[in-house]
């Protein structure tokens, strides 16, 4: 039998969001490349075990600065899944003659509000710059900490260790 | 690249490019994705002399769709290159694109621009979805095809 859907406030969505989780299915170790994109998938669920989150995160196989790293709720109200917070890369430019306000171009940040969900627009509609992160490692570790998901962390032992993305070399000196 | 100027007037000078690569270059158009962003459409300059251009959306599509939808089982995969096939898209590797002249860059873009838009809507057929339409379709049934066992809702 279908469960009613959830009524959502603000205070609630940011109580969903900051509550402390631990992971449920871990994450692949590195990436996989599927069709254009790199993709690596967590789940995550509350510590009291009422709540179940996926964390997503893809990597444009094109153009590298193109990311996006989420946090979703997964709910059982059959409304289907609703995301939370999505950090994304710099997707391009902004066009002045319509959009001169948007943060595309430059690194932002989605964040679910419930006035936005209230009004129709899909939750994390709006968006923000954001300076806690310039590559695709970072807005990952900074989605862990700031979702409180820091259980996880270990899982991601090489972007939080900073390893350099080619093979290190002996000194010949 | 005149088709790019030519377009640009086609959309009334409301339409920008940004150079993401060399020889990508991104269009900048009043076309958006529901959660915000914006519908990320490249023209690619022509490798060899065919005097083609491709407008493609290097993957980003089924990357954003991917969120929230996987095209995980054989109806999802092919209901996504039915949507395809019939907006004349072709795909490589996850990549939507469309081989066109410079001077039809305007009807390709928004050839490209609805495929787009239809492959992203495929979210909608999340299971939760369908099994809420599962339960409606049920309910309908019962009431108009057994009414006479007089069936009721649980309270």
């Amino acid at each position: 039998m279908a469960i009613p859907p959830r009524l959502y406030t603000q205070q609630g969505i940011d109580e969903l969001i900051s509550c402390p989780t631990v992971v449920s299915e871990a994450p692949r170790q590195d990436m996989k490349l599927d069709r254009g994109h790199y993709r690596n998938d967590m789940r995550m669920r509350s510590i009291d075990g009422s709540s179940e989150f996926r964390m997503f995160m893809r990597q444009n196989a094109d153009l590298a600065e193109s990311f996006s790293v989420g946090l979703v709720f997964v709910p059982q109200d059959g409304i289907g899944e609703i995301v939370h917070v999505r950090c994304n890369g710099p997707n391009g430019g902004y066009n002045a003659e319509f959009d001169a306000d948007h943060p595309y171009w430059d690194y932002h940040f989605h964040r679910a509000s419930a006035a936005m969900m209230e009004e129709g627009p899909r939750p994390e509609r709006a968006a923000t710059p954001c300076r806690e992160y310039a590559s695709y490692n970072e807005p990952v570790l900074y989605l862990l900490k700031a979702t409180n998901a820091k259980a996880a962390l270990p899982h991601f032992a090489k972007l939080a260790q900073g390893v350099l993305a080619f093979v290190p070399e002996e000194p010949t000196a | 690249m005149t088709g790019l100027h030519i377009l640009n007037q086609q959309f009334n000078g409301r339409m920008a490019i940004r150079v993401r690569r060399p020889g990508v270059t991104q269009l900048l158009a009043p076309l958006f994705h529901e959660d915000g962003d914006m519908v990320d459409i490249f023209v690619d300059e022509p490798i060899n002399d065919s005097g083609t251009v491709r407008i493609s959306d290097h993957g980003s599509t089924l990357m954003r769709l991917s969120y929230t939808y996987d095209l995980d089982t054989e109806n999802r995969q092919r209901i996504f290159n039915r949507i395809l096939s019939e907006n004349r898209i072709q795909e490589q590797d996850g990549r939507q694109f469309i081989d066109t002249e410079p001077g039809r860059l305007y009807p390709a873009m928004l050839q490209i621009a609805q495929a787009v838009a239809k492959v992203s809507s495929m979210q909608y057929y999340k299971r939760e979805v369908i099994k809420n339409l599962f339960y409606e379709q049920l309910t309908e049934f019962i009431e108009a095809q057994l009414a006479r066992y007089n069936p009721r809702k649980r309270t």
